[in-house]
């Protein structure tokens, strides 16, 4: 008689979770804890994620229906992102949101996993693999260096000019701001307010050389096209938290890139283009935020009257005060200095463009660039050209009348 | 009596002597209501008639000379026939036609980056400018490196440190030798591999090559962005003096914040 067959173990049934960074997947998420929860919350199964992100729960004899699933990682945050999220020491790699998925059990397996909230993570099921990608909301950057007691007074506005993979691989380690808002307005936080982080490159605004010390820099993920406007909905508030928690921040001084990017001698245009035309700052205005103009009647006498002398004209490069050259030739009947009073007014706005000395050079046509940028942009104007006509001309009297 | 230090070998890079480029011209900002015409680039003296600023768009570009002074542009058209300094007027060079003058000379010129071959570029760098090297797009011309051709030919053998200007986003000094200048900021891509070549078009990447440039030809190598490496462009700029095209700058035009 043959002896009797042993009984073959129970089959168990396992969900295998994969727990990644939902903005760099090749950043697995160890030490989360996972559970399935009933619907009176009881904890059903749970685990903890290895090193390579990987997690399995028992789902053998658990029934057919519907339950809740939490993913807490080892850091996590719930609340919006700004000056309060990662301030403690030592402050970790990594921080995420907590999720939440609504989960429905099919014969031992998961069918399909919701999460509560989609900003928090992304879920593909496949057969007994659930990959999630939990959206990070601090990812610790080494592109800082301390701000050598210098006072936090600007906050820069970038565009990243390129897609969200190539900017979080780089603001990882090479270069990168303090905050990024990604197209879906979910904001990610890289280097703590106590350090300037390295965004600006080299920089001058309000009279300050090298700007990084004293700002706070915020990239928007946008390469080209409009941006959408849960990145402008996030950036008001960033905005709201930022100049709540910074009371040095003035206001007045929340810029673009463009507007302070030079060369090593103080010439800007250096980073014309960002954040670009298509960004609306008449979002930030309306909220009082940054450069603002006043509105008035025009006055054609502005600038020594060459608005009213010379119909059509527009100061440009080669024109000087010295030798009368407005509008590109010479006129006698002008007096006064017009350029050096256009000089004076970009540079109480803010703008580099050196000592005003009456001479309409690169440095100033750089800075009338720079201006036109940020006011014609989002369609307020036409595209820039570094020529002062009276459109240009008024604009820069309608800034400086605000100008605290 | 100038005379130039490129050395005629078979296998040596062409300094392309093609027809000149005979496109139109156009007036500057700094241009007065007329324009100096002189004889020769070295000529002390204008010579008479000066050029109408209305007539500059008449005329036709036919040589360059290029000096670390300025630059002259040996011009024609009418009765006008002599050059003007470059300050006052730029000659472009159309896409067409920038393409037929240096195609295969920047081809070679990849080639000579590609294989770090210094020796070949040292051929075709500028006799009297030089050879410009610019970290990023945003030109520098105070402050970007330039090397002659026989600093060229042993810059990789050259332990020295230099500041080829500053890095985006910290702002700090680039301070390199040559050699990893060369495989952070000229080749550190394969730009043979480049999905497309511009010549001479004007776009936003290339807008400080130009305003830097004005009449020079510029070729754009221009690679995609993909997965987590972003798009980056290497750009050439070709000058031409005494009748020939030579190599004067080379901009690495990669991602910056």
């Amino acid at each position: 008689m043959a002896p009797p067959k042993k009984a073959a173990p129970p089959v168990q049934i396992k969900a295998k979770f994969k727990l990644r960074n939902r903005l760099n997947k090749v950043d697995n998420i160890g030490g989360a804890q996972v559970q399935l929860l009933d619907a009176t919350s009881r904890v059903i199964a749970s685990g903890t994620s290895n090193g390579h992100g990987l997690v399995e729960l028992n789902l053998t004899s658990v029934a057919d229906g519907d339950y809740s699933c939490t993913i807490m990682a080892p850091n996590t945050d719930s609340n919006p992102v700004g000056p309060a999220l990662a301030t403690g020491a030592p402050v970790p790699d990594r921080i995420y949101r907590p999720v939440t998925l609504a989960v429905k059990i099919t014969g031992h397996m998961i069918k399909t996993a919701t999460p509560s909230d989609a900003q928090t993570a992304n879920v593909a099921v496949s057969g007994t693999s659930i990959v999630v990608d939990i959206q990070p909301v601090w990812m610790k950057s080494a592109a800082h260096t301390g701000r050598g007691g210098d006072v936090i007074s600007v906050i820069v506005v970038h565009h990243t000019a390129c897609a969200v993979g190539p900017a979080v691989s780089t603001f990882l380690a090479e270069k990168g701001p303090h905050y990024m808002i990604d197209t879906d307005g979910q904001i990610v936080k890289w280097v703590q307010e106590s350090e300037a982080s390295w965004h600006a490159g080299i920089s001058r605004w309000a009279g300050v050389i090298g700007v990084n010390s004293v700002s706070i820099g915020i990239e928007i993920v946008n390469d080209i096209g409009p941006y959408p406007e849960a990145q402008y909905v996030a950036l008001l508030g960033l905005l709201d938290r930022l100049t709540s928690a910074f009371s040095t921040v003035d206001t007045w001084n929340i810029i673009g890139h463009s507007d302070i990017g030079t060369d090593a001698s103080g010439v800007l245009g250096r980073k014309s283009g960002d954040p670009g035309l298509q960004f609306h700052w008449d979002r930030l205005e309306a909220k009082r935020y940054g450069l603002a103009m006043a509105f008035g009647p025009p006055d054609f006498n502005i600038y020594s009257g060459f608005f009213r002398t010379v119909t059509n004209g527009a100061f440009r490069k080669g024109d000087n005060d010295t030798h009368h050259r407005f509008g590109g030739s010479v006129h006698n009947t002008i007096t006064g200095t017009p350029i050096k009073e256009l000089q004076q007014d970009l540079t109480r706005i803010g703008y580099s463009l050196g000592t005003p000395d009456g001479d309409f050079a690169l440095k100033t046509e750089r800075a009338v660039l720079a201006i036109q940028e940020h006011f014609f942009a989002g369609g307020r104007g036409p595209t820039p050209n570094g020529r002062v006509d009276f459109q240009t001309a008024a604009l820069v009297k309608s800034v400086v009348e605000l100008k605290p | 009596m100038r005379s130039l230090v490129i050395v005629a070998l078979g296998c040596a890079l062409s300094t392309n002597a093609a027809a000149p480029a005979r496109s139109g011209c156009s007036a500057t900002d700094y241009a007065s209501e007329s324009i100096a015409l002189r004889a020769s680039p070295d000529a002390e003296r204008d010579s008479s008639p000066s050029i109408p600023k209305g007539k500059v768009s008449s005329l036709v570009r036919v040589d360059a000379f290029g000096s670390l002074k300025g630059d002259w542009l040996q011009v024609r058209g009418g009765t006008y026939d002599g050059w003007v300094s470059a300050k006052y007027v730029v000659c472009r060079v159309s896409s067409e036609e920038a393409k037929g003058i240096v195609a295969q000379q920047a081809a070679d010129v990849l080639q000579a980056l590609k294989t770090a071959d210094m020796t070949k570029l040292a051929e075709v760098v500028h006799p009297t400018k030089g050879l410009r090297f610019s970290p990023y797009a945003s030109v520098d011309t105070k402050t970007d490196v330039v090397l002659t051709a026989l600093q060229l030919k042993d810059a990789l053998k050259d332990p020295a440190k230099r500041v080829w200007g500053a890095e985006d986003g910290s702002g700090a000094p680039i301070r390199l030798t040559f050699t990893r200048y060369y495989h952070k900021f000229v080749y550190d891509r394969d730009f043979s591999k480049a999905l497309h070549v511009n010549f001479n078009r004007a776009d936003e990447g290339t807008k400080h090559a130009w305003e830097n440039y004005p009449n020079a030809i510029v070729v754009e190598y221009g690679l995609p962005e993909t997965g987590s490496t972003p798009r980056e462009h290497l750009l050439l700029s070709f000058e031409q003096h005494q009748g020939k095209w030579y190599l004067s700058g080379i901009i690495h035009d990669g991602w910056t914040l």
